[in-house]
């Protein structure tokens, strides 16, 4: 992971904490542990409690029940300005009447720290983000990715135990996300902080963490590593977040490897929390799930060479940059819709109504249990 | 046609609004050359006198330092009370307060003698009637509906997301509204302390409940000079307060567009 | 946050403790002397103010000198802030400089300057003369004419202010596009601006209304004895004459007289936007 030097050693814990607004359980008993130096993403959609945990972790939001522990010690009820963290927001929240140099300043000058450290310090930060030619500006001078840069400075600055993020990508276009993810990873490698991320972006997440918790209504889904989750995400909620976003319904688990629907089996890579041989489900499919055998004319397409492919008429088909997206209707007896991406542009665009022949991939392709709809 | 009609309409209606307004003023600085009779139109006679007069004039400086230190520290007691409405309305967690903010802006609505006698009847037993002290406390209260206005207004634009900011790095909540808030709350304070103590310095309704020989304000003092025994010095004390309070305003509304608070 | 919020909340008490000690406990005691005479509960006060002719005369006067006022400032008020706002955006601020400056500009010297205008050698008296010979009679000051002019001087910088900023926050393409559908701008002006500045309107006229009625300094320099309003009559009862309870009562009628008629107002204007949401 990042410098030899990080031990491993829990930096901070979250103990069954709970947080209920006017009767709501808004966080549900959650747990969650990280070591020094690792970089966790906090991963769900809006509203589902992301953004609380973290305010509970800088203590700004007290918990209901449930402690928060920082190197072994219950910082539950500490004021948030003695818990040395560091925070970007994603409003930036810079202080709009001070400059760059005083907003980075800013943390250091509250802990009364000694000048000769101060400026040091300020200098070093303005550095890293590449700043320090703005120094002397004020922050409605910047554009949307410097302000950001400030923030993580002024954050960075205090040398926090650890570095919270709070979306702090998503008011920047696309291309400036890129090039701040870039810069965010490229710091963790190099300071090493220990850093939770929230965000409901999972290419973000993907990109930047050792570890990511998906959270969902206030309940964590899923705490593994992006690896891990990427190929076995324990359930469909987890599943659709990364990109499952095809679903077969009415679905019979034959084996661990095979599901099968009307006289048709579909290879199954993983299988979701509790799923055994016989149960009924459906299934959840990557873009990717499907490997097309050709593309030919309905006249042409008669003989059946391959045992395991299956039949479809394409709906749909449209270029996206430089892959092809096509909306296939199974036939064979599933007659449920599916859209896949094709990694290469297909030239001419393979017309509505065009029968074609595909394979599905294992590898992209999970069992749930039930009807995923609770 | 009808257009150019409606236009010349316009214009003098306008011209006769303006000229309503600002004809009282004209004709202070007018007659502030005529030594003779003030009330004289037009002015028979020009010089410097009223002027040259105006600062050998004892009463009347006395007056104007009066006035100015009651406005001073009246303005200061109201910045404090208005700064801390505001947050306390804006951020804080006090009940009703809607009613609240009917209590803060009430000295605006309550009539100034019914305020004025209720300030009477308090200072009396306290033996304060007719001391600075009791008109600046008076003033204190008739006066800083100004400050609130425009510091709820300043309050409301703050985005508190700047005091976590604060906390989270370190900032003490006293240390955040000291650093972070209170610095951008500055301009709207001090142009809603200048509005007040300009109210201050013309405040008579109140004051002339609780005034004494000795507690003579500007404003009873011009009284006394324009009604009672008349002297023309007045008019050259009215020219400067006229052009005092149009520099102020000017710059007030040119760096911080005051009407959007009024 | 919450330790923000609670010292906010401590500052917000700290005012509240001191707007309590320092303008409602005056004020309750006005009440109470107003009802309290030597030791006893009794509203002799109020029946004196309601049963002497003298009395019941100021606030008749009070009444309508207040209305009259309130009335030719809205019109004026209204025609001045319509102009202002209808101004390219540059030249709105030096038009709103002259509004706020004469709003804050001593009211004690302005009406000063009434005296110099309306004054027997004033200028309007002399042209008068000029016009119509030497002969011809006209007083302008120490009348209720005077007391209404300075009323108005007084108030028009509030109302022009209440009504501009209302007059603003009108969509601009309303108004187009109601010209654009055939409207005359006079048409577009009653149906479309009007009904939608009332708020503005009923704003200027409560504070104009309030401050009319509750006016000490515009009798006092410009009237004559018969053009005493409410508040004059409560100082000359309290410092003159020295009777706390009578003046009391009177401010404190003024007071209420006022409430009602802002209550008035606001009902009103909450029954015209019911009857044209309905509409
Ligand atoms: N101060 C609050 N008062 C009441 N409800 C709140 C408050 N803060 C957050 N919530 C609720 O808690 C839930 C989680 O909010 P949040 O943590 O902001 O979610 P996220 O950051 O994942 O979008 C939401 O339903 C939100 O409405
Ligand atoms: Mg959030």
């Amino acid at each position: 992971m990042a410098g030899s030097d990080i031990s491993l050693k829990t930096s901070i814990s979250l103990d069954s904490i709970t947080k209920i607004y006017k009767g709501n359980t808004v966080i549900d008993h959650i747990d969650l542990d990280l070591q020094e130096g690792e970089f966790l993403s906090l991963l769900g959609p809006s509203g589902s409690g992301k953004t609380t945990i973290l305010r509970m972790v800088a203590g700004l939001v007290t918990p209901d029940e449930g402690k928060v522990i920082l190197r072994g010690e219950d910082i539950s009820f500490t004021p948030p300005n003695k818990r040395n963290m560091g925070m970007v927001f994603q409003q930036y929240a810079l202080f709009p009447h001070m400059t760059i140099q005083e907003n980075v300043t800013y943390g250091l000058k509250a802990r009364k720290l000694p000048k000769a450290e101060i400026t040091e310090r300020v200098q070093k930060y303005l550095e890293l983000v590449d700043l320090k030619h703005l120094a002397g500006r004020r922050p409605r001078e910047l554009s949307g990715g410097q302000q950001q840069r400030v923030s993580l400075a002024r954050a960075l600055a205090v040398e926090p135990v650890v570095l919270l993020f709070d979306e702090p990508l998503s008011n920047l276009d696309v291309r400036l996300k890129e090039q701040m993810l870039k810069e965010i990873r490229h710091l963790h490698r190099k300071l090493g902080f220990t850093a939770i991320y929230v965000t409901h972006d999972q290419n973000e997440a993907l990109y930047l963490s050792d570890k990511i918790a998906v959270l969902n209504k206030g309940k964590i889904e899923q705490f593994s590593s992006p690896e891990e989750i990427l190929k076995n995400p324990t359930s469909a909620f987890v599943a659709d977040f990364f990109g499952y976003t095809n679903r077969i319904e009415n679905v019979v688990l034959m084996d661990e490897q095979t599901a099968q629907i009307g006289d048709v089996k579909i290879p199954v890579g993983h299988l979701g929390i509790d799923a055994h041989p016989n149960d009924q489900g459906f299934l959840l499919l990557r873009l990717n799930a499907a490997q097309i055998l050709d593309l030919q004319n309905q006249q042409t397409f008669m003989d059946e060479k391959e045992a395991t492919a299956i039949r479809a008429e394409i709906r749909d088909s449209r270029y996206l940059g430089d892959e092809t997206e096509l909306r296939l209707h199974i036939r064979d007896g599933i007659e449920q819709e599916i859209t896949v991406k094709l990694p290469q542009m297909l030239t001419p665009l393979p017309p509505e109504g065009m029968q074609i022949r595909f394979r599905f991939q294992a590898e992209a392709i999970c069992f749930y249990k039930g009807d995923g709809r609770t | 046609m009808l257009a150019k009609v409606g236009k010349t309409v316009t214009f003098i209606y306008v011209t006769i609004i303006l000229l309503f307004i600002l004809a009282p003023l004209f004709m202070i600085l007018l007659v502030s050359f005529n030594p003779t009779n003030m009330f004289q139109f037009p002015p028979d006679t020009f010089s410097f006198q009223n002027y040259t007069q105006l600062f050998q004039d004892e009463r009347i400086l006395s007056s104007i330092g009066l006035s100015v230190f009651i406005g001073l520290v009246s303005t200061i007691i109201a910045s404090f009370i208005g700064l801390f409405a505001a947050v306390g309305l804006v951020r804080g967690k006090l009940p009703g307060k809607n009613l609240l903010e009917s209590l803060f802006l009430g000295p605006l609505i309550v009539p100034l003698v019914t305020t004025g006698i209720g300030f009477l009847l308090i200072f009396v037993p306290l033996g304060l009637a007719g001391s600075p002290t009791a008109i600046i406390l008076a003033h204190s209260v008739v006066i800083s509906p100004y400050i609130i206005r425009i510091l709820i207004a300043s309050m409301r634009q703050f985005d508190p997301v700047q005091e976590e900011a604060a906390i989270v790095h370190g900032a003490s909540p006293l240390y955040a509204f000291a650093t972070i808030v209170f610095p951008q709350l500055l301009p709207a304070l001090l142009s809603g302390a200048i509005l007040s103590f300009l109210v201050s310095l013309d405040e008579y309704t109140v004051t002339v409940f609780l005034t004494q020989a000795e507690t003579v304000t500007l404003p009873i003092q011009i009284y006394q000079l324009v009604s009672v025994d008349i002297n023309p010095v007045v008019t050259a004390l009215a020219s400067v307060m006229v052009i005092l309070a149009f520099v102020l305003i000017t710059i007030l509304e040119k760096r911080l567009q005051i009407h959007k608070y009024l | 946050m919450n330790r923000m919020q609670r010292f906010y909340t401590m500052l917000g008490w700290i005012a509240v403790l001191y707007m309590l000690l320092m303008f409602i406990y005056p004020v309750l005691k006005v009440v109470i002397t107003s009802v309290w005479v030597n030791g006893q509960f009794t509203f002799d006060n109020y029946k004196t103010i309601f049963s002497t002719a003298i009395y019941r005369q100021v606030l008749v006067k009070t009444l309508w000198i207040s209305i009259v006022s309130t009335f030719i400032t809205l019109i004026i008020g209204y025609a001045l802030a319509n102009f202002i706002a209808k101004r390219p955006a540059k030249k709105q601020g030096f038009w709103l400089m002259i509004v706020i400056a004469s709003m804050f500009m001593s009211l004690t010297v302005r009406l000063f300057g009434w005296m110099i205008v309306l004054g027997e050698k004033g200028p309007i008296i002399q042209l008068f003369r000029l016009l119509f010979g030497e002969k011809q009679e006209l007083t302008l000051m120490f009348s209720s004419v005077a007391v209404i002019i300075g009323i108005v001087h007084f108030v028009l910088p509030f109302v022009v202010l209440n009504i501009y900023t209302t007059l603003k926050k009108i969509e601009p393409s309303l108004s187009e596009a109601s010209i654009m559908l055939g409207a005359s701008p006079m048409r577009t002006f009653w149906k479309v601006i009007f009904p939608l500045s009332l708020p503005g309107v009923y704003a200027g006229a409560s504070l104009a209304f309030s401050l009319a009625a509750s006016t000490f300094l515009v009798p006092t320099i410009l009237g004559g004895p018969k053009d005493s309003l409410m508040s004059n009559l409560a100082y000359n009862s309290t410092i003159t004459v020295g009777n706390m309870g009578l003046g009391s009562a009177i401010s404190f009628v003024l007071l209420i007289i006022i409430v009602a008629v802002l209550m008035g107002l606001s009902a009103l204007e909450r029954r015209g936007h019911h009857a044209s949401e309905s509409r």
